[in-house]
């Protein structure tokens, strides 16, 4: 299974919010998405996802272009977590996982799409929210239930995670480091079962550590795409940011690594300039 | 792609959540109980009115087995009593779908087809085909002139709901200043052109703005009735088919696109559902309010935010509620009746402000 | 359209049977209608009215079967009546041919506001009621009343221009116009209207007011509390610049007198005639 954007473009106004973008989502890959703020990057999840049609350029799935598929149809293959989701603050976090299974409501038995609720809320560890209002949940609890019901969109029938996309815009956001992590293990995994995820980022680790491939954008266009090590370079990333990073090496994993660079010549830390301005 | 294996106790846990879920679904006693009410309720508007009728005898005239004796009270039963209580259901029902269905839609707990303005519509649309169209009407079939009070209130009611839904949608969400302050502009607009036509008409069904504005079952008689019945049956069936479509809308139209909704095509036939069930309610009975309210706040306190539950439940409900209030307004006044607008106003006008306060921060942000 | 549904009330109570037997529960919708029944003597055999009939006082103590326009079925079916009288402004038709169906005789009477629509009126009621000895009595006492206003009007030399004032609630005031009833009980009363070029009732402005320049203005007595008393109403913006405020020519005439065309219209003709000729020897 491929996703496949060639050559698109959105166009509002003046502004070209992509420009000629092209870009493969394959199965069993995670890819991350990252560039600086307005770089494009929800808009282009959105083309990918379906949820906009580009005004240049087509997307297919495998194959046939996205406006081809019936919404259910599109939905079965595709999930997709936006940024600040909403959730009704007296849906009980079941409920909310179990929306996930509206695209198989015609096919799927009952208890089936029960015990893929389930499986999902116990991936995300929230089986100890059972019955909690999501109003009473904290923001990285109602995250991890948007991200449980976004695995049982794309659970295999056969009952195991892990088929179709995953299209996750900052999941790890609103998290604290642990879970932040959990999240990233779970992205993997989803993809090591065999799903395309694609997650938006504003960490340069994280990308490093969780995906098979970095496609770095900015103003609409992709600048690099492909491994960690060839994207995340202390050029590309001084040239698209305009800020100074080091790199090094991840002692475990051998990863690159960016750390910030010390501030200047002579001063360790950035507290020093800040006082010696004042 | 390998399938991911399940160890037992996962599998425990999982049939733990499956059972919760099953238990939380299965609310029969809530359904017999709502069931029950909507009984209770029909029973009251067929055997209780001005004349008095023993139980039994009403039975005996519903079963077609009455003394032939006392035809009048057959006469009372079944061409009075009978007609209004259906038609008191299917408005309940149609005016609670169409409140859960347009706070659905908005995303907004305040939305009632009174309160934004589309039941003064629909008003608007029935007085406009009574004061400018009913010469021209008179030289129709019979089958005609009926349906089109209906058809123009169901045509002010869809207007209606396009301007305050364009009005208050931003984006992904509906402000809820917006959408009350446009129900306010409308509800002028219709008030005064309501106002204007009643004045310049002579025609008694227009004389009293209050059968509009405020909604009354007292005039109603079986003939001409299928049209709006058959209109409103068919938003209430049409809604609660739709109760998966408001579930996924509840996170927002983008993400409803994404759990697979067509979400453009089912919106406008959302909105063409709510003008039907509102519009042929309103040109029966005028505009009676904060049904849509009341009901499914209620029911979602009880039975949780699934419309799978709510929809159903918000229908019998809604329409026990109005025969209930219709009873009372036939009632209270011996032998006189009162609108039943005043009714449902006076439980619901208390009801709103309590929403008000609850939902108080919202409104200020 | 309201034709219409006169036509239609007349069409079918044609067909209603008149022949019923001497009545002795009766309904009556409409306050001229109830007014002529007690009028008749057959007040005693009314047993519900409609919330407009408030006199005689008699009539006022009954049950209420609800607003004239807005009647329903069964209250006037719980009173068992064996005929009801419906003035011309009751309905819905809905609910009048329910009651025909629920096998009570409904006969309409019809209403034209004038002298002989009064007479006509008298005429139906009692021949509904099987009273037409009353009812011709009645007419004659009606028409004798009618022709003592008749020599009271001809003492007015030149006709004052009225302004007939109601009130429609919330301050706002409605001017009798042409073809109203209060265009017809300023003519019976040998006065002319001072407002033309509309029918019905319509909102009176300030500007209309002047130019219709009234010499007098008359305001049926449900209104006087509405509008603030009567001492309040030459101090109405809208009327402070006619003739009739500065000179203070203000009267207030009994509603139920007048405005009903009911048996004791003349009386209230002949209360505004007295009005007109007062006027006549003030400004003369």
């Amino acid at each position: 299974m491929t996703i496949e954007a060639l050559d698109i473009s959105v166009i509002r106004g003046r502004t070209r919010l992509l420009d000629g973008v092209s870009l493969s989502l394959r199965a069993g890959e995670l890819t991350a998405l990252i560039g600086p703020n307005g770089a494009g990057k929800s808009t282009l999840m959105a083309c990918l996802a379906g949820g906009m049609t580009p005004d240049r350029g087509t997307v297919r799935l495998d194959g046939r272009t996205l406006a081809e598929f019936e919404p259910d149809e599109l939905a079965r293959r595709r999930a997709v977590l936006g940024q600040n989701t909403a959730a009704p603050g007296a849906l009980i976090l079941e409920e909310l996982v179990a929306l996930g299974r509206m695209p198989y409501r015609r096919s799927s038995l009952r208890r089936q799409n029960l015990s893929i609720v389930a499986g999902a809320m116990e991936q995300m560890s929230v089986t100890h929210l059972v019955g909690r209002a999501c109003c009473t949940l904290s923001g990285g609890e109602l995250q991890r239930g948007h991200l449980a019901r976004t695995a049982a969109q794309i659970w295999k029938d056969d009952g195991g995670a892990g088929a179709g996309f995953l299209f996750l815009d900052e999941p790890t956001a609103s998290l604290d480091p642990a879970f932040q992590w959990h999240v990233l293990r779970e992205a993997r995994k989803l993809a090591d079962q065999g799903s395309g995820v694609l997650l938006i980022l504003h960490d340069f680790n994280h990308a490093a550590l969780t995906a098979d491939r970095i496609v770095l954008l900015n103003r609409g266009s992709i600048v690099a795409a492909g491994p960690p090590d060839q994207v995340l370079t202390v050029e590309l990333i001084a040239q698209v940011y305009g800020i100074e990073m080091v790199r090094i090496t991840h002692p475990q994993t051998g990863c690159p690594t960016l750390l910030p660079a010390a501030p200047g010549p002579g001063q360790t830390k950035m507290r020093h300039r800040e006082t010696s301005h004042a | 792609m390998s399938t991911m294996a399940i160890d037992p106790a996962t599998e425990g846990t999982i049939n733990r959540i499956a059972v919760e879920i099953g238990r939380r679904q299965r609310r029969r006693w809530l359904a017999i109980l709502v069931m029950a009410a909507a009984a209770a309720a029909v029973t009251a508007g067929l055997s209780l009115g001005a004349v008095g009728i023993p139980f039994v005898e009403v039975w005996a005239i519903l079963s077609g087995v009455h003394a032939p004796a006392d035809a009048v009270h057959a006469m009372v039963v079944m061409d009075l009593r009978l007609p209004r209580v259906i038609t008191g259901l299917l408005i309940g029902a149609s005016l609670a779908l169409s409140g859960a269905a347009l706070q659905g839609l908005m995303r907004n707990p305040l939305a009632d087809p009174g309160l934004v303005g589309v039941a003064s519509g629909a008003a608007l649309g029935a007085v406009a085909v009574i004061v400018f169209a009913s010469a021209w009407l008179a030289g129709w079939p019979g089958p005609v002139q009926r349906i089109a009070l209906p058809l123009a209130a169901f045509g002010g009611g869809l207007a209606t709901t396009l301007l305050i839904y364009r009005l208050a949608h931003r984006g992904s969400h509906t402000d809820i200043a917006l959408l009350l302050l446009a129900g306010i502009a409308v509800n002028a607009v219709a008030g005064a052109v309501i106002g204007f036509a009643v004045f310049v008409s002579n025609d008694q069904q227009l004389r009293d703005l209050q059968f509009w504005m405020l909604g009354s079952l007292s005039g109603i008689s079986r003939d001409g009735l299928l049209p709006p019945l058959a209109m409103m049956a068919v938003s209430v069936l049409g809604l609660w088919r739709l109760a998966g479509l408001l579930n996924g809308l509840s996170l927002g139209e983008r993400d409803a696109h994404y759990l697979g909704f067509d979400t453009e095509r089912s919106k406008r036939i959302l909105v063409l559902l709510i003008a039907l069930g509102v519009g042929a309610g309103v040109a029966v009975a005028g505009a009676i309010g904060f049904v849509g309210l009341i009901v499914p706040h209620l029911v979602r306190v009880v039975l949780g935010t699934d419309h799978r539950f709510v929809m159903p439940a918000s229908a019998l409900l809604g329409g026990a509620l109005l025969v209930c209030a219709d009873t009372v307004a036939r009632l209270v006044v011996l032998p006189a009746e009162l609108p039943i607008g005043i009714i449902t106003s006076a439980i619901g006008g208390p009801f709103f402000l309590m929403l008000l306060i609850r939902h108080r921060r919202e409104l200020a942000s | 359209m309201r034709q219409v549904v006169v036509l239609a009330v007349a069409a079918w109570v044609g067909g209603s049977s008149i022949d019923a037997q001497a009545t002795d529960r009766l309904v009556t919708v409409g306050s001229d209608v109830t007014e002529i029944v007690f009028a008749l003597g057959a007040g005693g055999s009314v047993v519900a009215v409609d919330s407009t009939s408030t006199y005689p006082p008699a009539a006022d103590a009954l049950p209420d079967v609800g607003y004239l326009r807005q009647l329903s079925a069964e209250p006037i079916i719980a009173m068992a009546p064996d005929l009801v009288l419906a003035g011309a402004d009751a309905g819905p038709l809905s609910v009048l041919q329910q009651l025909e169906s629920a096998g009570i005789p409904v006969i309409g009477i019809t209403r034209e506001d004038s002298a002989q629509g009064l007479d006509e009126k008298i005429e139906q009621t009692g021949r509904a009621l099987r009273l037409d000895r009353q009812a011709s009595l009645l007419s004659r006492e009606v028409g004798e009343a009618l022709a003592r206003l008749e020599g009271k009007r001809a003492l007015i030399a030149s006709p004052p221009r009225a302004l007939l004032l109601v009130s429609a609630g919330q301050g706002r005031l409605m001017a009798a116009g042409q073809g109203s009833s209060g265009d017809h009980i300023i003519e019976l009363a040998g006065g002319v209207n001072a407002v033309q070029g509309f029918a019905g009732y319509k909102p009176l402005s300030a500007e209309a007011a002047v130019s219709a320049a009234p010499d007098l203005i008359i305001v049926p007595s449900h209104s006087v509390e509405a509008i603030g008393g009567e001492a309040e109403i030459p101090r109405l913006p809208q009327l402070a610049a006619t003739p009739a405020a500065s000179g203070g020519h203000v009267v207030v005439v009994d509603s139920l007198l007048l405005l009903g065309f009911g048996p004791r219209l003349a009386e209230g003709e002949e209360q505004l005639a007295d009005a007109f000729l007062t006027w006549e020897r003030r400004t003369r």
